[in-house]
């Protein structure tokens, strides 16, 4: 079924500035894993061709519904960058294809040593696939539907470190900062010629959708993950100019720590998009704090939507929506990526209720 | 004396000093004390209090993993000593990450912290398809298998994987842990244990094997 692209697009940037939309948008972040379930076609297949990944992307989301148009093979700076990386450093070994669900890259092989820190090649992102594909699909998109083209989508820098070196990144955070900071310069590069690629070939993105994975408590101090990461977003904020939205999809994030130091260090702050912490009040708290951030969430898809009914996905819905609706600034979106394991009914049950429910004005 | 050199093993393991750790062992062992009794009161003592700084969040996964592979050190050095004195592993674990998911940072640290904890474990890898746990099941004949799953995508492999385990009259206990997994969902994917950290999974393990936690 087709969706009204102009309606979904005023939906979002209406929220996201903090104007009462008509209802609370909804965006669904798909997968490789979902998308091919939907699309019936390979991953490998959906990249054969820009034209080819439009199409399947923009048939993925009118299917689900909602107001988003995330790429059916994700966009983030996650195993696609390490594919690009594989490729460069002749180290295709380290990635492994999965037809049906999301690829990966062999943690720790392309940066097992330290010659390979000091000899790793950055990838152009205009020539190394599958980003080139990627990114005229996201042109194409835009021109067919007028949406979509802010999925621009880096990751600095743990995700990259994580893939590249490793869990020897743990002991070099203690050990070898020095070398773990060399790789993050490195990380950082890659990231600028990102989007350097993204806007020579999809177009200039109205903000960044930063993976911040280095900001959870059960993984890093606060102090240590502002030095390997923290501190190469705001780089990155200030040499690009782009407000951001923030995701963090792990169970203990540091959302209050860093979103007050980044406000600090001058980054505009648009949306946190998250699924932890699950208790709503604590949300409603973070709505009293940062009054000026979109809260991009509501469900954890490993939580309602994966092992509950239709009813308790609806309830989980209609209480996020009672308790955040407010005014504005509220879009449901389910976090992090959906797997092939939440029933279809599932999903359904997220687009019927904020459809029911999400009418401003709320009236629960 | 006896008291003081356990001290000290532990406040080498806290300061993350494997030289001075080494030392203090072989100080240990050449007052007579036996390897068992070392890990005991020594080197175990030492992990717990990271464990607990873990959990407090004075300590991270840095810390938690140079402890873990000191720990692993140590032991490794004290193992042959320990035939001679009723020294012997806690029990057998078998980790693997599942079928879809490559990822192994997680289960790395698991693997440190529990060796160091005195387990034998045997990593059958990433990427793992459900046929594989099977097959290594049998072979190894594990206490606890432990399985992880960082994306939410791989849950779904996860349940398939326990279904088969349990299909075959598998007896280990599965625990199961990694970003994806949630305390609710590895009930319904018929798993005996969940682990929210490699802490928690460690505390678990001990549980399931009947040790005090």
């Amino acid at each position: 079924m087709k969706r009204d692209y102009s309606a979904c697009l005023e939906r979002i940037s209406n929220t996201i500035v903090g104007i009462t939309p008509d209802r609370v948008p909804l965006i669904y972040l798909t997968s490789e894993d979902i998308s091919a379930r939907i699309a019936g076609i390979s991953i490998r297949e959906m990249l054969s061709t820009p034209e080819l990944l439009a199409d399947k992307t923009i048939m993925i989301n009118d299917f689900l519904g909602g107001d988003g148009m995330a790429t059916a093979v994700n966009v983030y700076c996650g195993p696609l960058e390490g594919l690009a990386y594989a490729i460069v450093n002749n180290k295709k070994e380290a990635f492994v294809w999965k037809d049906y669900t999301s690829p990966f890259v062999r943690e720790g092989i392309i940066c097992k040593t330290e010659e390979d820190i000091d000899n790793l090649q950055i990838p152009d992102h205009t020539q190394v696939e599958p980003w080139p594909t990627l990114f005229k699909a996201i042109a194409i998109i835009q021109e067919k539907t007028g949406i979509g083209l802010d999925q621009f989508s880096p990751s600095l820098t743990w995700s990259s470190v994580q893939m590249l070196r490793g869990s020897q990144a743990y002991i070099d955070v203690r050990l070898n900062p020095e070398l773990l900071l060399a790789l993050c310069e490195k990380i950082y590069a890659s990231q600028w010629d990102y989007y350097q690629a993204y806007c020579k070939i999809a177009g200039q993105p109205g903000f960044a959708f930063q993976c911040t994975y280095a900001f959870n408590q059960h993984m890093l101090s606060f102090e240590d993950a502002w030095k390997f990461e923290g501190q190469f977003i705001v780089r990155f904020a200030k040499q690009s100019g782009l407000p951001m939205v923030i995701h963090n999809c792990g169970f203990k994030p540091y959302h209050i720590e860093l979103i007050e130091r980044l406000q600090q260090e001058g980054v505009t702050i648009l949306a946190l998009n998250a699924s932890h912490p699950l208790d709503i009040d604590w949300w409603v708290e973070f709505r009293k704090k940062f009054p000026e951030i979109t809260i991009m969430g509501g469900l954890h898809v490993n939580a309602e939507m994966e092992n509950g009914t239709e009813e308790d996905v609806a309830n989980r819905v209609k209480a996020v929506i009672k308790k955040l609706g407010n005014d504005s600034r509220l879009i449901i979106t389910p976090t992090c990526c959906m797997p092939w394991r939440i029933p279809l009914s599932n999903i359904k049950a997220v687009t019927d209720t904020v459809e029911k429910y999400g009418k401003y004005p709320i009236n629960i | 004396m006896e008291e003081k050199i356990f001290e000290s093993i532990k406040t080498q393991i806290l300061a993350f000093n494997e030289p001075q750790l080494i030392e203090e062992i072989n100080e240990a062992l050449g007052m007579g004390i036996s390897p068992a009794d070392i890990i005991a009161k020594g080197l175990s003592s030492g992990l717990e209090i990271v464990g607990q700084k873990f959990e407090n969040g004075e300590f991270f996964l840095p810390e938690l993993m140079l402890s873990g592979n000191i720990m692993k050190n140590a032991i490794d050095k004290l193992r042959p000593l320990m035939v001679n004195s009723n020294g012997h592993s806690l029990g057998k674990v078998m980790l693997g990450t599942v079928e879809g998911d490559i990822h192994y940072i997680g289960k790395n640290i698991f693997s440190a912290v529990l060796e160091g904890d005195g387990y034998d474990v045997y990593d059958i890898g990433e990427d793992v398809p459900p046929h594989v746990f099977l097959a290594k099941a049998k072979e190894i004949d594990p206490d606890i298998i432990g399985m992880s799953a960082l994306i939410s995508i791989a849950v779904t492999k996860m349940a398939e994987t326990i279904l088969l385990l349990k299909d075959h009259d598998i007896k280990s206990k599965i625990v199961v842990g990694g970003a994806a997994v949630t305390s609710k969902n590895s009930k319904t994917i018929g798993a005996d244990g969940y682990g929210f950290d490699a802490w928690q999974g460690v505390r678990m393990v001990r549980k399931l094997t009947e040790r005090s936690v």
